[in-house]
């Protein structure tokens, strides 16, 4: 195990000044990791799904005594006390757990370019954003620098720099995978994803990771094997295809790309049928009004008080105001300020509220919609990855960014993201797989499918050098 | 002009867990700062809770016992706001769904004038931790021990119109759920809170005059002494023509006023949401049922009983049904088949007594309910005097042991044995031929001293109704 | 959205802002809240509000009382603290 460590450590510092992937590789962390395993291997104990593998964990999930910043300020220096569940479980199954990956702080975004410290660099154009926010775990994998990773999903979050960056992707059902140690932004739609080069790595991480949690309330709590009965082949599989996922705001190399797919699918055995989403297009305002209420109440506990860095003045006032408003960046502080508005006296009515009635309506449109298909397809994102800096200057266009995947997080469904091609300038293309509730194993069964049937390898990108 | 006081009380009780109603962190009372707590309770990143059930129970238990309605679906809500002890920045409470409403409380003023007033609702949070804010110092220390402990509130309807009044609810409410085992509601250790709302009101009056919030009476006298003083005030303020000013005053102990707190800054919003943390509670009709069908019987219940079944006064059954555990010790007591009358005398007169030197509680007590009950067999089967048990008591309190060990070895049991006793009286009777002699000259009290003298020489241990006869016997008549 | 309101949130917030944030957050908070206005297009006056997952039910756990990690752990976590307390500057009453 020692020489994979090694073999890890040495391309990480070969190509992370690069890529800017990681935030915290903690050497000696790493080889201790890897003697403990070879230990284990040697006393007999060959049980454990990734013994080995490294494995890249976004930095907004808890690994006792190693940083945890999610990528703030606010959090400089912070180490947890204890380990997430999903860590304990990759722990359990001899993983080696290679370093903590950059996001957009706290979360919030999709190109990983709110990240306090510096954005990620998309592997296979390092001019371009690699997604976000879990663009450092994506670039990771990306790039050969961990062979899969952890990343969370609220609003599109694990799918989106999964598609930008060539990788499958998984957003599991709501309630599937157990939040205890995940640093949390939005309660109701967080959820720890897996990403890997492929559907069966993909799924083997889902594995380990997933299954009843007593510490998380949320939790769901039948056991996992439940949930992979009943893998049906491609012959005769009803996908729905909705005009809502087809609009010209998608870029051509996109639409091509998901073109040819269905006509694959098609062959295959596949029945597109037509399915109505109507209420896509409030799917982003609903999301936004929902996740900042949440936020602005999950980022109250960062005052200073217990832990992190202080910012003092003249009495306890001044010290939560500075605190927070040093330590915070502008995405985080813009919003917590929508948050504790729609959340307020007088506003909570025609703002939080307002949201979660329409969100009742997305969740009961997509149960609708699944009695009629299995899957639902469409493209992951409306374009494939953007250059680093055209889309920061105004938040509401990073918001749009996730237009295909927040409604499907709004209601709690599960969705993967595949690679389906690439753009004339070798840009990764993904689609995405929407299932009901509970088909988490289904959907990456048809990934396998579609992998197949692409002909799609995936292997890391050549990252390239002197950028 | 009559004007009239509105008060309505908000009080806060510990639950009796063992853990924190969202981690399993002690619930113990004390401890060393911050010994007792974990990421949970301190609000680390990443942490979630977890509701414990007994908490829960516990809650359905109060809603019970205050005759409430409970809910078969609950949920929480984070109630938002900034404050050092608060570690997550929200409090996890009820808002709109609180586990039990619409009870009332039956209580008794001083007088014996039966009251009642509505409890609006009762509902489960989490408690803060502790700031202390030493002298002269610029800082504060912040102790989590007590965050997260479980808590319920029970808002009661403005229904009581004087400081008596509110003493007697608070009492009985105290009362109500010590028998229910749902708290110890210990005011001095802050298992039991209270905050009060006072208005003013010309007499008959439908509407409520304006609210002020009083806080920090740690004693159900300074609450009534906080609300003396500040209906005192509401009432000047309002016969001088001024308004009064919603606000929020705080009790000085030091001078019995209430002083106003420092205003806030802000308007408190709360912006109170349902916590996504914490699904919907879904509470089984037959559980809830189940755990009322255990209620133990309230105080009221049992003073009852004491009154028209075990035929006690008034007064005996008041002090036996104050304290919960006094209670249970006198039933067990009865259990042993003791009289009523008896154990109550005993109970009050000796046990009582001996715990109320010290203020000490009926659980330190060396004996238990079962040797007070031997000691009264032995009385009432004349093997002790009423004197010599009380003597024997004595020594059972003090030491520890049994009746009968105890009686033995202090050489107090009657004597059973006539010929020692015979012998006693007769050298009584040689010793005062006159007293005799008066006593068979027609003297008949005469004889009461020559009892007394038997006992002394006996030490006690005669029946004085056999040495009567004894005596009788030998004197002929 | 007026500077005033910005003041308001921010100070329910807890968040310092200068002059400048105040500017540009109240533009942008405004232009967000505008696109925010979408939702009054949908008639909900019957639909109950999603918080959770339908499906599920609160779990509860034994009352059994149980310590993981020393505790004085988490006091050391933070930068400003004598053991075993963690120090705020002077709490007024009723802040």
């Amino acid at each position: 195990m020692l020489d994979i460590a090694e073999d890890s450590l040495a391309r990480i510092e070969d190509l992370d000044p690069g890529v800017h992937a990681f935030l915290h590789v903690d050497r000696d962390h790493v080889l201790a990791q890897a003697r403990a395993i070879d230990s284990r291997v040697k006393s007999g104990d060959r049980e454990g799904a990734l013994l080995g593998v490294p494995v890249a964990i976004k930095d907004n999930l808890c690994i006792a005594g190693l940083p945890t910043t999610c990528a703030s300020r606010i959090l400089e220096g912070y180490r947890p006390t204890y380990d997430a569940t999903v860590v304990e479980r990759l722990r359990a199954a001899g993983a080696l757990l290679i370093g903590k990956t950059n996001l957009d702080e706290y979360a919030m975004g999709a190109s990983t370019e709110n990240s306090a410290w510096f954005p990620t660099r998309n592997p296979h154009d390092l001019k371009r954003v690699a997604g976000g926010s879990s663009g450092g775990s994506a670039a990771a994998i990306a790039s050969g620098m961990a062979l899969c990773a952890l990343g969370s999903d609220t609003g599109g979050s694990v799918r989106q720099p999964a598609s930008f960056c060539g990788l499958t992707g998984l957003r599991p059902t709501y309630g599937l995978v157990s939040r205890y140690g995940l640093v949390a932004f939005a309660s109701s739609l967080d959820q720890v994803g897996p990403l890997a080069l492929n559907a069966e790595d993909t799924e083997i991480l889902l594995s380990v990771i997933a299954g009843p949690d007593a510490r998380d309330s949320t939790c769901r709590t039948r056991p996992l094997a439940e949930y992979r009965r009943d893998l049906p082949g491609l012959r005769g599989v009803r996908i729905g295809a909705p005009p809502q996922y087809e609009s010209d705001a998608i870029d051509r190399p996109v639409r091509q790309a998901m073109a040819r797919l269905r006509a694959a699918l098609e062959e295959a055995g596949a029945e597109f049928v037509r399915v109505d989403l109507p209420l896509t297009d409030y799917a982003i305002p609903t999301y936004y009004l929902v996740v900042t209420s949440e936020a602005s109440s999950n980022l109250a506990r960062f005052d200073g008080v217990r832990y992190g860095p202080r910012s003092e003045g003249a009495d306890l006032a001044d010290l939560y105001r500075r605190t927070r408003g040093r330590g915070f960046g502008d995405e985080v502080k813009r919003r917590i300020m929508l948050g504790t508005f729609a959340l307020s006296s007088g506003y909570y009515d025609a703002y939080y509220k307002k949201a979660l009635q329409v969100r009742q309506m997305i969740a009961r449109e997509f149960d609708a919609a699944f009695s009629k298909v299995d899957f639902i397809l469409g493209p992951t994102a409306p374009t494939p990855a953007f250059n680093i800096g055209e889309k920061s200057s105004d938040p509401l266009q990073l918001y749009l960014c996730d237009v295909f995947t927040a409604p499907s997080s709004l209601a709690g469904i599960p969705g993967l993201s595949v690679p389906v091609g690439f753009t004339e300038s070798r840009l990764p293309i993904g689609a995405q797989i929407l299932g009901p509730p509970g088909s988490d194993f289904r959907i990456l069964r048809l990934a396998r499918d579609v992998e197949r049937l692409l002909g799609i390898e995936n292997r890391p990108a050549e990252v390239s050098r002197g950028a | 002009m009559e004007l009239e006081a509105v008060i309505g009380l908000e009080v806060h009780v510990q639950l009796g867990t063992r853990s924190k109603l969202f981690c399993a962190c002690s619930a113990e009372f004390g401890g060393t700062p911050n010994s007792r707590i974990c990421p949970i309770c301190t609000g680390q990143p990443g942490v979630l809770p977890v509701l414990n059930r007994e908490a829960l129970r516990l809650a359905v238990l109060a809603g019970h016992a205050l005759h409430c309605t409970i809910r078969t679906h609950t949920k929480f809500d984070r109630k938002n706001y900034f404050y050092p002890d608060l570690p997550k920045g929200y409090q996890i409470s009820q808002f709109d769904q609180p586990i039990a409403y619409h009870g009332d409380l039956e209580f008794q003023m001083d007088d014996g004038t039966p009251r009642r007033a509505g409890i609006t609702r009762a509902h489960l949070e989490e408690d803060a931790g502790k700031a202390v804010h030493p002298e002269g110092a610029t800082i504060s220390l912040v102790d989590l021990n007590r965050a997260g402990i479980p808590l319920i509130e029970i808002v009661g309807e403005p229904d009581l119109r004087s400081p008596a009044e509110a003493g007697a609810y608070l009492t009985a409410l105290r009362r109500t759920l010590r028998y229910a085992r749902v708290s110890e509601c210990d005011m001095e250790k802050g298992s039991m809170r209270c905050d009060a709302n006072v208005s003013i009101r010309t007499s008959g009056s439908e509407r409520l005059g304006t609210k002020v919030e009083v806080k920090n009476m740690n004693s159900i006298r300074n609450v009534e002494h906080a609300l003396a003083f500040e209906i005192e005030r509401q009432k000047n303020l309002l016969l001088a023509g001024e308004c009064i000013i919603q606000e929020t005053r705080s009790f000085r102990d030091a001078d019995g006023t209430t002083v106003r707190m420092r205003v806030k800054e802000q308007a408190d919003d709360y912006r109170y949401f349902p916590d996504p943390d914490l699904p919907l509670f879904e509470l089984d009709p037959s559980w809830i049922e189940s755990i009322r069908r255990l209620l133990p019987e309230s105080y009221r219940e049992r003073r009852r009983r004491y009154e028209k079944d075990l035929a006690l006064s008034d007064y005996d059954a008041e002090v036996l049904t104050e304290d919960r555990e006094v209670s249970d010790w006198f039933e067990k007591v009865l259990a042993e088949g003791v009289a009523p009358k008896v154990a109550a005398n005993w109970v009050q007169g000796e046990i009582l007594a001996h715990l109320n030197a010290t203020a000490a509680p009926i659980g330190t007590l060396r004996i238990g309910p079962r040797d007070l009950a031997e000691l009264l067999s032995m009385v009432d089967a004349g093997e002790l005097s009423q004197l010599a048990a009380k003597k024997v008591l004595k020594e059972m309190l003090s030491a520890g042991g049994r009746a009968r060990d105890c009686a033995q070895s202090l050489d107090l049991l009657q004597m059973r044995d006539s010929s020692e006793l015979n012998a006693i009286v007769d050298q009584v009777l040689r010793e005062d031929p006159k007293t005799v002699a008066d006593y068979q000259g027609g003297k008949k009290s005469a004889i009461n001293g020559l009892i007394g003298k038997v006992m002394r020489a006996s030490r006690g241990k005669g029946d004085p109704q056999v040495i009567k006869q004894l005596l009788a016997e030998r004197l002929g008549g | 959205m007026k500077p005033e309101e910005i003041d308001k949130i921010a100070t329910l917030a807890r968040i310092e802002l200068s002059t400048e944030e105040k500017r540009r957050f109240a533009e942008q908070l405004t232009s967000i809240l505008g696109y925010f206005q979408k939702l009054q297009e949908l008639d909900t006056r019957e639909v109950p509000p999603l918080s959770h997952s339908p499906d599920q039910r609160g779990p509860t756990r034994p009352d059994e009382p149980c310590s993981s990690i020393h505790p004085v752990e988490l006091v050391r976590l933070s930068q400003c603290h004598q053991e075993p307390f963690f120090v705020v500057p002077r709490v007024l009453e009723g802040l």
